[in-house]
C-alpha cells in the first residue's frame, strides 16, 4: 500500500512521464534501423535477467549479473553509429522535433514535382527517393550529406549532368534533402522489361528494400515514373505525380 | 476549433501506439526497479 502511495506521488508520476518520453524518442529514433533488432535482443536479455532474479535462479542470475557489465560495453560499441547520430541530432535541433506541418509538406511536394517536371523537359535523368517510415540510413551513408531544404533549384542543380553529385540518387527526409549521389540497390526481378535502364532498376530496387517512394526521370525519353513497393508506374504527368505523392506521403507517413 | 483539438488528441494517442505503450511499460519498469533499489539502500 505504501508503495502504491509512493507510485501515485506527483514526483513519481513526473519521473515516469520523463522516462516515458525519453524511451519513446529512443524507440522512434531506432525504428526501421538495424539497431532496432539489437534493441529487441537487449530487451529480451534484460527481461530474462529480472525473471531469473525474482524467481531465485541463483546460477543464471549470477551469470547475467557478471555478463551485464560486459554487455553494456558491447552495446556502446554496437550502437556507436546510432549514438553518434543521436547526439548530433540532439545538438542540432530541439529534441522534441516537431513533425512537418501540412503546409510544409505540401510546399515540399510541389518543389519536388516542379523540379521533376523541369528535368523531364530538359531530358535530364534523376532519381529522387522520399523516405517514409523505414530508415534509409545505409543508403545515405553511401552518398554525400547535404542536409539542405528541398527546393526546385537545388534538385535541378544536383542533377545537372556536369556536377559531381548528379550520379546516384537523392534522399529526402521530411522537408530536407539529406544526401545526394547515393547508391541504391538494383532490383533482381528478371521479369522486368529490357528497355528499363539502370536508373529505373535502382528505383524499383530501393522501393523493394524499403517503403520509400522513388521518383525517376528518364534521360532517354524525358518521362517521369514512380516506384512504390517494387511496382513502377510510368509516364506520369505533374498532376498525376502530385496526386500520388499526396496520397502516399500523408502527414502520418512523412519522414 | 474543438473538433480540430479532438483530432490532434486522437492522433497523439493512436500515432505510434505500440511504441508508446512499450515505452510506457519500460518507463514504469525502470522506475519501479530503481525506486526499489534506492529504498533497499543499494548503491547504484
Amino acid at each position: 500500500m505504501e508503495f502504491t502511495y509512493k507510485l501515485l506521488d506527483w514526483k513519481a508520476i513526473t519521473e515516469i512521464i520523463i522516462l516515458w518520453i525519453i524511451l519513446y524518442r529512443i524507440f522512434l529514433f531506432l525504428q526501421g534501423t538495424k539497431a532496432e533488432y539489437l534493441l529487441r535482443g537487449l530487451i529480451i536479455l534484460v527481461a530474462a535477467f529480472f525473471i531469473f532474479q525474482w524467481t531465485g535462479f541463483s546460477v543464471m542470475s549470477w551469470l547475467f549479473t557478471r555478463f551485464f557489465a560486459f554487455f553494456l560495453v558491447l552495446v556502446v560499441v554496437i550502437f556507436q553509429p546510432e549514438l553518434r547520430e543521436g547526439l548530433m541530432r540532439l545538438g542540432q535541433r530541439h529534441f522534441f522535433y516537431a513533425e512537418p506541418k501540412r503546409e510544409e509538406i505540401e510546399n515540399t511536394l510541389k518543389e519536388i514535382v516542379a523540379a521533376s517536371f523541369s528535368l523531364t523537359q530538359k531530358k535530364r535523368g534523376a532519381l529522387i527517393a522520399i523516405k517514409r517510415k523505414i530508415s534509409l540510413r545505409d543508403y545515405i551513408e553511401s552518398g554525400v550529406i547535404l542536409n539542405a531544404d528541398v527546393s526546385n533549384e537545388l534538385l535541378q542543380t544536383i542533377f545537372f549532368p556536369l556536377t559531381l553529385l548528379h550520379d546516384g540518387g537523392v534522399i529526402i527526409e521530411g522537408t530536407r534533402i539529406v544526401a545526394a549521389a547515393c547508391l541504391f540497390p538494383h532490383t533482381t526481378d528478371h521479369a522486368l522489361e529490357r528497355t528499363l535502364g539502370m536508373r529505373h532498376r535502382a528505383a524499383i530496387g530501393l522501393s523493394e528494400n524499403s517503403d520509400a517512394v522513388v521518383i525517376v526521370v528518364s534521360e532517354e525519353n524525358g518521362t517521369m515514373s514512380l516506384a512504390i513497393n517494387g511496382q513502377l508506374t510510368q509516364n506520369l504527368t505533374s498532376d498525376d505525380l502530385l496526386t500520388i505523392l499526396r496520397g502516399q506521403l500523408g502527414k502520418s507517413n512523412w519522414g | 476549433m474543438k473538433i480540430f483539438k479532438k483530432i490532434k488528441i486522437k492522433e497523439a494517442i493512436t500515432g505510434h501506439f505500440w511504441l508508446k505503450l512499450w515505452a510506457l511499460l519500460g518507463a514504469v519498469g525502470i522506475w519501479v526497479y530503481i525506486s526499489s533499489e534506492i529504498t533497499k539502500g543499494t548503491k547504484i
